[in-house]
């Protein structure tokens, strides 16, 4: 225990006592524990009943809630003044983060000396009110710079919309749909459509960056860009003699793309599953490369005719693998569902799983329109989350072929 | 509801010292970063033959599995004077082996059924 004239300076150094007059500072430090506290003990805990103020003597002290950090406590400064002054919990914990030193002073003292010294009560208030100014110019800052990070998100997503089609394209004796439910301001989910007029086919084109939020973002928009491209400007460069083949353009997309990421950007492990389809509207054949993705279904009249199994790997990961290309028709009245696994893992407020198996069961009895049926699913998940925070981005493609007049 | 992962770290010596990470909770992205950061702190320390035992995991979301395929890049550096070490995965559950399989990793990676067979295999 260090000397009594020790307590006492370092009492006076402290902002709660402050405005205190030298008996107070003498009668508080006859009071004061001393206590030696070791790197990692916890002085106290969020949630437990306040019955002390404490002032650090020599050392530093970690106030926090769990893993997040709230700042810090050192020599000369003062902690616990919520739990000492009011009937109140804890409202954080507090650990030493080296070896230190500490007062403790006993919230009955402090109350006895507060009744018989106003003047010591008073430097305590001065302290709190000093405290609660620095809480709401922080709490002032954060807010402005909330503000910009939420306008930069919204100018994000506002640009991020811009990556999907802005106008599905019109494809006689089809209707294609798709829609696209962030879990966040931006996404790592994406579909595209666009058409190849040379070859007369329409590209179908689902995709899910794995993680999500701004990381997924930013790769959204590359996977996006680079197949797009890679498939409608291949004869740019001119004599290629596999620009009009359906299953060339197909391979030649997504081999660019995965190559180009896993070599490019090998080191962020960033990959999306894709499946991209190219179909041929007047015979209903659909050329396609599924890489990794939720297996899209064709469904007619009777349920659930086939499922378009992954042909090789995600993309970005594996350099020189070749996806296999498979074909497969779809039937007047017949229709094509993708989704992302945004929509089959989606949980409600219990924390149970959408799951495959609904969402089966629902597109087997679903709408027989490709825009319906988008809405249908979406809207049926967003149901099923009802108050629950959605956890992934959720998509949805359709495109339903018209019967034969 | 948060997802949480719990894991636990052993030592076995077969051929070659492995270090055995024992993963209990969900592989999300709440909880992969926590995997990332241990792995690397095992692998800085010099280990370089690394099992994941992922019986326990009941959910593995694809930022898990980036996770993974980023400590196997991590690990391809990690045995003596840079050499390349090994990782291996033992026993996933029908529902992870299912995601495994849909995204193609089953290819890549090394996966075990029983850990025996597993140590064996380093």
């Amino acid at each position: 225990m260090p000397e009594n004239e020790a307590i006492c300076r370092h009492l006076r150094n402290s902002i709660f006592l402050s405005a205190a007059s030298e008996e107070t500072i003498l009668e508080l430090s006859s009071q004061v524990e001393f206590i030696e506290a070791a790197a990692g003990d916890r002085i106290f805990e969020k949630g437990d009943l306040g019955s002390a103020l404490y002032f650090v003597v020599e050392g530093s002290m970690r106030i926090h809630d769990g893993d997040i950090v709230l700042t810090h406590r050192g020599a000369g400064e003062a902690f616990g003044e919520i739990g000492a002054l009011a009937a109140l919990t804890r409202t954080a914990s507090v650990t030493a983060e080296i070896d230190s030193q500490l007062f403790k002073l006993d919230k009955k003292a402090l109350f006895d000396t507060m009744a018989r010294r106003p003047e010591a009560a008073y430097s305590f208030i001065e302290a709190l009110c000093q405290r609660e100014s620095a809480m709401v110019h922080d709490a002032t800052e954060r807010a402005v710079k909330a503000k910009v990070t939420e306008r930069e998100l919204a100018i994000a997503q506002k640009i991020q919309r811009n990556f999907l089609p802005d106008v599905v394209p019109d494809v006689p004796g089809w209707k294609l749909a798709g829609y696209l439910q962030p879990a966040r301001e931006v996404a790592g989910d994406f579909y595209d459509f666009f058409v190849i007029p040379k070859l007369g086919c329409v590209g179908l084109v689902i995709g899910d960056v794995c993680d999500k939020g701004v990381g997924a973002a930013l790769f959204m928009t590359l996977f996006r860009s680079l197949i797009r491209s890679t498939s409608m400007y291949r004869d740019f460069v001119g004599n290629d003699n596999n620009a009009d083949d359906v299953t060339k353009i197909l391979q030649h997309s997504i081999r660019l793309t995965n190559e180009y990421i896993a070599t490019t950007h090998g080191q962020s492990s960033m990959f999306a599953s894709v499946f991209y389809g190219l179909l041929i509207p007047e015979t209903g054949q659909l050329c396609y490369i599924n890489a990794g993705h939720e297996s899209p279904l064709i469904v007619g009249a009777s349920g659930i005719r086939t499922k378009l199994e992954p042909t090789g790997p995600v993309i970005g990961l594996f350099p020189d693998v070749v996806h296999e290309v498979k074909i497969v028709e779809i039937l007047p009245d017949e229709l094509l569902v993708a989704y992302t696994d945004g929509a089959t893992d989606a949980k409600n407020a219990a924390g149970e799983q959408f799951s495959e198996e609904n969402l089966l069961a629902l597109v087997a009895n679903g709408a027989p329109t490709g825009g319906a049926m988008v809405h249908q699913i979406v809207a049926t998940v967003e149901a099923f989350i009802g108050g629950a925070d959605q956890y992934d981005d959720i998509t949805v493609i359709a495109a339903s072929r018209g019967s034969i007049e | 509801m948060s997802s949480t992962l719990r894991i636990a770290v052993s030592e076995e010596k077969g051929n070659v010292p492995v270090t055995i990470l024992q993963l209990t909770g969900d592989l999300d992205g709440k909880t992969y970063s926590e995997l990332e950061t241990k792995a690397g702190e095992i692998i800085n320390a010099g280990a370089s033959n690394l099992l994941f035992d992922l019986s326990g995991v009941g959910f593995m979301g694809s930022a898990g599995m980036r996770a993974l395929h980023g400590i196997s890049n991590k690990i391809k550096t990690a045995g003596p004077n840079g050499s390349a070490g090994q990782m291996k995965l033992l026993n996933p559950s029908d529902a992870v082996s299912r995601v495994f399989k849909t995204l193609g990793f089953d290819q890549h990676f090394n996966i075990h059924r029983d850990l025996d067979e597993a140590l064996k295999s380093f």
